[in-house]
């Protein structure tokens, strides 16, 4: 730790030459100058360090005839910055760039938004532009309350918004809105109706009055098991009817393919160009001929390096690079076997998606050509449970 | 001599009261770390300086320090902070 105080302070490393050379630092100890790393030369000489003010007061002790001094080397900070005193312009710069790193991070450089699900992020990006956050926003021009009031008006979709910012990145999260489902409390009376058209397999009443049951088919909206019950001693009383109700559904899809397809063959060929967005002004670092154009198609794919010094502090500088790679467009023909089993793949996750959890106990498909086009047609049985609580009305 | 009076007054004055007596009479203080760093406080200064001896005068003792590799790390008006390999520490009384 001495040694960095010195550093910054300045030294100076100085030779003493003296018939008694402890008398010569015992003088300098009695005048208040300091010294440390005292190290013995040979029997009239040490040599010591001592600040810069030390050596000047201990340079009028030789005039006693007490010794000599002489100076070995200037340490530290001062003596750097003293080589430089002349070098106006490396001064300047390197106070224009602390200057400008200062401010710079005063603006916002990096937005990202986290939590989102079905609303997408450019929408949410979006609705912060019109509210005056973007890139290169002014950091303490917007309060993050006022932000999340007005963007959840915005947005109704949205249930929860914050706005989080740390040095020059902005970090959004959302929590989107999830449909409640419709709950009846149990102290209310209710009907179970059918949720889905099927043929009822079981049926166990827990509380109500059936009116299916088991072998009978159903559809959608038909009632169940009803709340109402008809007593001959209290007459008809209502009730919060509890079931579970168990029954075949079906399901039938249709997905379609044609038979000929346009893919890409690559030719090998790639280009890359560069381009720099500086605080959201994009400057090309390449020239394509307007007058050119191409012969193949081309794909291209870009990848962005935001410019960063250390975790959270974004420079406004993007650097941007574009990869072409050209392709030639070939036609061919699309097989059965890959048809088929590609669109049995996407029946099945939407026969999935759909089925919500339900036991599938078959599901048959049949795949045709026709008319230029592959049809494939799936038909899936499955159990499941059909009973849904509604209020009476 | 009147000086060594006044301090020897000055050490029975504060031993007598349980002062301290570093404080009261200036007499030297020596904390001496592991066998490796010696800070002696209130020296006098420097007598002899050398790789194997530091003779340190304390006023009305003489502190004779002797090891390997010694040397003075730091020194001020007051302060003297010594490292080596402290071997043995002669007091002569003067």
């Amino acid at each position: 730790m001495l040694n960095i105080i010195n550093y910054f302070r300045g030294s100076v490393r100085v030779e003493l030459t003296s018939e008694f050379p402890e008398r010569f630092i015992n003088i300098c100890a009695q005048n208040n100058i300091a010294l440390w790393e005292i190290e013995r030369g040979d029997n009239h000489t040490l040599r010591v360090s001592m600040r810069g003010e030390g050596f000047r007061k201990a340079q009028t002790f030789t005039h006693r005839g007490i010794g000599q001094i002489r100076l070995v080397r200037r340490m530290g900070l001062p003596n750097f910055l003293l080589r430089y005193k002349k070098r106006y312009a490396l001064m300047a710069s390197v106070l224009l760039m602390v200057a400008a790193l200062t401010a710079l991070s005063m603006f916002i450089w990096e937005i990202d938004v986290s939590g989102n699900e079905n609303i997408s992020k450019e929408v949410i990006l979006q609705e912060l532009n019109e509210l005056g956050i973007g890139i290169g926003t002014y950091r303490k021009s917007f309060k993050p309350k006022d932000i999340q009031n007005q963007m959840l008006i915005k947005i109704p979709e949205l249930e929860w918004l914050a706005v989080n910012v740390t040095g020059s990145y902005a970090s959004v999260e959302v929590r989107e809105k999830e449909p409640k489902p419709i709950i009846v409390p149990e102290n209310e009376p209710c009907n179970i109706v059918s949720e889905k058209a099927g043929l009822i397999v079981a049926i166990n009443t827990l509380e109500g009055s059936a009116s299916v049951k088991v072998g009978e088919a159903v559809e959608a909206g038909q009632l169940l098991v009803s709340g109402l019950i008809n007593s001959n001693v209290v007459g008809v009383r209502q009730v919060h009817a509890m079931a579970e109700v168990t029954a075949r559904t079906w399901y039938e899809y249709t997905s379609v393919l044609p038979v000929n397809a346009t893919g890409k063959k690559y030719t090998g060929r790639e280009r890359t160009r560069n381009a720099i967005i500086l605080a959201g002004f994009r400057i090309n670092l390449f020239w394509d001929n307007p007058k050119k154009t191409p012969v193949m198609g081309t794909e291209k794919t870009v990848k962005r390096s935001t410019l960063k010094l250390g975790e959270r502090f974004t420079l406004p500088l993007v650097w941007v690079t574009e990869t072409l790679t050209e392709y030639e467009p070939v036609d061919f023909t699309v097989s059965y076997g890959s048809a088929d089993a590609f669109m049995k793949y996407a029946l099945g996750l939407r026969l999935d998606d759909e089925s919500q959890g339900a036991e599938i106990l078959s599901a048959d498909f049949a795949t045709l050509e026709q008319n230029g086009v592959y049809r494939c047609d799936m038909a899936a049985e499955c159990l499941e449970s059909i009973a849904k609580t509604v209020g009476i009305q | 001599m009147r000086d060594k009076r006044k301090a020897g007054v000055l050490e029975r004055f504060s031993r007598a009261l349980d002062l301290p007596a570093d404080v009261v009479a200036g007499l030297p203080r020596m904390n001496i770390i592991g066998g490796n760093e010696i800070l002696i406080e209130n020296h006098k200064g420097i007598l002899l300086y050398n790789d194997t001896d530091i003779h340190v005068s304390g006023g009305n003792v003489v502190l004779k320090l002797h090891g390997d590799g010694m040397s003075v790390t730091a020194m001020n008006a007051t302060e003297l902070l010594i490292s080596g390999r402290l071997l043995g520490i002669d007091f002569v009384y003067v």
